[in-house]
């Protein structure tokens, strides 16, 4: 008897799920050559009205960092680059950078991750200038807090 | 999603600190970089303005007991807060300020440190309890900041929170309850912000 044609549709859709999940992965990548690799930022209270005579409760603070990135393990295939920070303890922090065109500019949300690069891996370091500029909730941070940041790769 | 390690797996950081402690106090004339709503900061200006009687008191008026006015030398019509005219110079003297803590939290302490008496060339003195002041601004009659008399010594005025702009415009009056001789009458007060 020959099978219904929704069958083979639903036997078609399983064997492109395995193939996907088998193939494509997510690697941290080695970012340890940047520099510097950890950066103490100064935070002021950012301006802003907020209503009432009330100041902004936001604190911000900047720094800028030469990012590289070891992709030799994925050298000449195709992939895609994050930037990721974990969610913190502190609550949201916002996060904003600038490059100088070799990644991608952005933004993220602390428990995000947002593109920078997208393509084939032609070389075994990926490197740029990141102008960061940090912004949290000032009356969560009572201390020094520490934004552990990682890059993640997407490759097909 | 899962999440592999490719051989060495590190993580750039950013070490962020604390927001830092600051305070801004200003009565009379002040400075600002523009103003806080278009990202100004505080800038030091060391003017000392001056209060006087309105009209020099004639002896047919000492020691009445009706209240003379007084008037000042500030020129501070507008709030560094965002620019606006909440101040009517020269009767109206500015007095505002805020503070900044680590947590954004906790408050300063807004005084007034007046001497005992103001004193005359030849030693006369006039009680500094004799003084007195309201409280207003334009666009908000609420007297944030108390009217009161000075008390020749520290006066507590407010508290002012973590991260709240707190200002008035201060009108000052003589009591004019004593006779007094004749004279010039001079005197200095200090308006101090506290932040533990």
């Amino acid at each position: 008897m020959k099978p219904a044609p929704a069958f083979f549709m639903l036997c078609a859709l399983l064997a492109m799920s395995v193939t996907e999940s088998s193939s494509a992965a997510t690697y941290v990548v080695d970012d340890s050559s940047t520099i510097p690799f950890e950066t103490n930022v100064s935070t002021r209270w950012r301006d802003g009205k907020s209503g009432g005579r009330q100041m902004s409760n936001e604190i911000e603070g900047g720094a800028t960092v030469t990012i590289r990135l070891n992709l030799a393990p994925w050298l000449n295939r195709n992939g895609r680059i994050y930037l990721a920070l974990p969610q913190q303890p502190v609550g949201v922090v916002n996060v904003e950078w600038g490059t100088q065109g070799r990644m991608l500019p952005g933004k993220l949300q602390s428990g995000e991750r947002t593109l920078v690069f997208a393509g084939p891996i032609r070389t075994s370091f990926l490197e740029d200038n990141f102008t960061v500029r940090v912004v949290a909730d000032g009356r969560r941070v009572a201390a020094t807090q520490r934004l552990q940041f990682h890059f993640e790769i997407d490759v097909d | 999603m899962s999440l592999l390690a490719a051989g060495v797996a590190d993580a750039w950081v950013l070490t962020i600190t604390s927001g830092p402690k600051a305070a801004f106090l200003q009565v009379g004339l002040g400075s600002y970089s523009g103003t806080y709503s278009t990202g100004g900061t505080p800038l030091n200006n060391a003017f000392v303005n001056t209060v006087t009687l309105l009209n020099p008191l004639t002896p047919n008026v000492v020691g009445t007991g009706v209240a003379q006015a007084m008037t000042s030398d500030s020129t501070q019509a507008a709030s560094f807060y965002d620019g606006f005219l909440v101040c009517n110079p020269p009767t109206q003297v500015y007095v505002g300020g805020w503070v900044r803590t680590p947590t954004g939290t906790g408050s300063g302490v807004l005084s007034v440190i007046s001497p005992t008496s103001l004193l005359s060339a030849t030693g006369d003195a006039i009680p500094f309890t004799q003084i007195s002041w309201t409280s207003t601004a334009n666009g908000n009659a609420t007297a944030d900041i108390p009217a009161g008399t000075f008390n020749g010594g520290t006066l507590a005025l407010r508290t002012i929170a973590a991260g709240t702009w707190v200002e008035n415009c201060f009108t000052f009056s003589y009591a004019n309850t004593a006779v007094v001789a004749g004279g010039t009458y001079k005197g200095t007060v200090s308006y101090t912000l506290v932040l533990p």
